[in-house]
């Protein structure tokens, strides 16, 4: 741990980030027509060992947020500060070295793994990549056995038969293909690991096992997470906080326990109340929100509040007046109205 | 008598690997007016009888038996290995499916009007007039706005929730009496969802037409089933109303299934009871209970886990219509 770290700095904080995506006309004198807003002003900051769950729609801008905070997009203005520091416009060289603290487990298990690589190589790229494959056992310039003892370690410790380190991706199933991408990006010990819809394509049944994967390996390890993901129910269980996006802004944010019993954005309420309970007697019970019609544009957001158009208490203000982040109860809340 | 009786369905395909028994023995009945869930993970089966049903596999590539009849007012019609010809007559008359993606399931070239509008043309010989009002009629149903000049436009103008609604509207032109929706809410957004399965509801009881729905989502299920059932490696495992089943599983997959879904009712950060290992392959089917080398509860079962290994269990009724294929013959779990 660095000088500047305690308990009480956050490992990761984003103050005002936005990314845009240009929108081009369909010439090859492509004129700038306007912006994706994909990310329009997010801030956050996530503690050492928690867990910052980041949920919304498809379209709300989530895995853009994610994205950006590593720097896998350059934001077009904001600032991202990892352990103190302020790493916004550090250049990919420099960021390089920051990789090694901050990794990314991807949504589709099929194609963020390279299907000509093996599974020892695809685990191994990292510690080639950062120059960490020789010189660590002596007598053994080259460092492969090295590796392999290192990448086989992390196989077991993920789920994964360390004998399977000379097979493909096509010869495993899409659990195991999640478990190869959550062992390559545990390979540099990281401190910080952004998962963007890491069991989204799985089999419920499967989902549980990489779900408590997950929630070991921040124990073991002391991670802290960036759970990014569209079913609020795998959200519950992991996170220590949720951040609800909608249309590129944070509408809620509040402690686990405190959004799922008392949400006070009218979105929050409306998309919690939309996820149906495995219970037939619950469910049958239960009183379902439902909002009528589709997400707005990114590119042209409504003026006012973001979500005026679906919510059933908008009224005048709503649509001159952009609500911001404010505090009910243990929650900030972006809405005039909270319930 | 019931809308669909299904019996001992079995569907292969033979592949260079071998023989993959993608159905595996399925029978099972649809009453008129009831909504028929069938559960399982990717891979059991669920969506292969469906297929079958609907004429729609191809006869070179796959090997259907079994029994599946279709009640008709012109007399019953038995579905399986049907000539297209026939086939033809009754897909999209009387029973009609909505796949689960719509954004590859509408024809990208032609209007959403032209493509409803034939879907009732082929099955009526009446005026193109009389099936264009018919189109606007169902897009009214579904709840799309400004439906006549909607009928101009291309899916690619509708988003994923509205294209759901097209398909929905064009699966229900000829007012069919079973209509199959294969996960059909599963590309969309939770809050789409909620409008659909609401929509879905509102249709069946207003039609009065009987509803299979294939989904892997258990909550899907407990807001929108009568009867459910729960397939496994080609095989339904457990059979029973909603309600029982949820109440009571007595299949240990149901049991793990039910208790691996995160559930936002339950106090947060407790650990999730995930199933080990994973489903077998569907080529090498275990001689015995094809979900026993995953099963926790196999040690209880008289006779010992060697009995689950070598011995298939049969479906038997435990409790009043609540069927499971477990050796453990309704203990509870």
């Amino acid at each position: 741990m660095s000088a500047n770290s305690n308990n009480e700095s956050p490992l990761v904080e984003v103050r005002n980030l936005h990314k845009f995506f240009p929108i081009t006309s369909n010439s090859i004198f492509a004129k700038v027509k306007g912006a994706n807003k994909a990310v329009n002003g997010i801030s956050f900051s996530i503690k050492r060992g928690e867990v910052l769950g980041l949920v919304g729609e498809s379209g709300c801008g989530k895995s853009t947020a994610g994205r950006t905070l590593l720097k896998l997009y350059e934001p077009t203005s904001g600032e991202i500060l990892f352990d103190g520091e302020e790493i916004t416009n550090y250049s990919p060289g420099r960021m390089k070295g920051l990789r090694t603290k901050m990794q990314i487990i991807f949504q589709d298990p099929y194609s963020s793994l390279n299907p000509r690589h093996s599974v020892g190589e695809i685990i191994g790229a990292a510690f080639t990549i950062h120059g960490m494959d020789s010189s660590r056992v002596e007598g053994d310039s080259s460092g492969k056995a090295d590796i392999k003892r290192e990448v086989q370690a992390l196989m077991e410790r993920v789920g994964l038969n360390p004998e399977h380190y000379n097979r493909y991706p096509h010869e495993f199933s899409g659990g195991q293909r999640q478990r190869i991408g959550i062992a390559r990006a545990l390979a540099l010990k990281p401190e910080f690991i952004v998962c963007d819809e890491p069991v989204s394509a799985l089999d419920v049944s499967i989902q549980a096992q990489v779900i408590n994967l997950l929630d070991d390996l921040k124990a073991d390890f002391g991670l802290s997470y960036l759970f990014i993901a569209h079913d609020l129910s795998v959200v519950q269980h992991i996170s220590d906080r949720v951040a609800v996006m909608y249309l590129g802004k944070i509408v809620e944010i509040a402690p686990t326990e405190e959004i799922y019993q008392r949400p006070h954005h009218p979105y929050t309420k409306a998309l919690l109340s939309a996820i149906p309970i495995p219970d037939p007697v619950l469910e049958s019970a239960r009183e379902q929100i439902v909002l009528s019609g589709d997400l707005p544009s990114p590119s042209n957001p409504p003026t006012g509040c973001v979500f005026n158009t679906r919510c059933w208490k908008a009224q005048a203000k709503c649509f001159s007046e952009e609500p911001l982040l404010q505090l009910v109860d243990q929650s900030e809340v972006a809405c005039h109205f909270p319930e | 008598m019931s809308l669909l009786e299904v019996k001992d369905l079995r569907v292969e395909f033979p592949t260079s690997d071998g023989i993959v028994k993608a159905v595996d023995g399925v029978s099972f009945t649809v009453a008129r007016g009831e909504t028929l869930a069938i559960v399982g993970e990717s891979g059991s089966g669920k969506t292969v009888t469906n297929l079958a049903l609907m004429g729609l596999l191809s006869p070179r590539a796959s090997r259907i038996s079994g029994s599946a009849v279709i009640q008709q007012s012109s007399g019953d019609v038995e579905l399986i290995n049907l000539p297209s010809e026939q086939a033809r007559k009754i897909r999209g008359k009387n029973m009609a499916m909505v796949f689960q993606d719509p954004m590859s399931s509408l024809h990208p070239y032609y209007t959403i009007g032209d493509q409803i509008i034939e879907a009732h043309q082929v099955h009526n010989k009446v005026d193109v007039a009389v099936s264009k009002a018919r189109a606007i009629e169902l897009l009214e149903m579904v709840g799309i706005p400004q439906a006549a000049e909607r009928l101009k436009a291309y899916p690619h103008q509708f988003s994923g929730g509205m294209r759901q609604r097209v398909m929905i509207a064009m699966a229900l032109v000829n007012s069919p009496e079973l209509l199959i929706a294969d996960e059909p809410t599963t590309a969309l957004d939770v809050t789409v969802q909620a409008q659909i399965l609401k929509l879905l509801r509102e249709l069946q009881s207003e039609l009065k037409m009987a509803i299979i729905l294939i989904t892997h989502d258990l909550g899907v299920v407990a807001g929108a089933a009568d009867r459910v059932n729960v397939m496994y490696a080609g095989k339904i495992v457990e059979s029973a109303p909603v309600r029982e089943l949820y109440a009571n599983p007595l299949m240990p997959y149901t049991h793990g299934l039910l208790s691996s879904v995160p559930r936002m009712d339950r106090a947060h950060g407790t650990r999730l009871s995930a199933i080990a290992g994973q489903p077998p392959s569907l080529i090498a089917l275990p001689a015995g209970c094809a979900f026993a080398p995953r099963c926790t509860f196999s040690s209880r079962v008289t006779g010992g886990s060697s009995r689950c290994a070598s011995a298939m269990p049969e479906l038997v009724e435990h409790a009043p219509s609540h069927f499971a294929r477990c050796h453990l013959e309704g203990a509870t779990l």
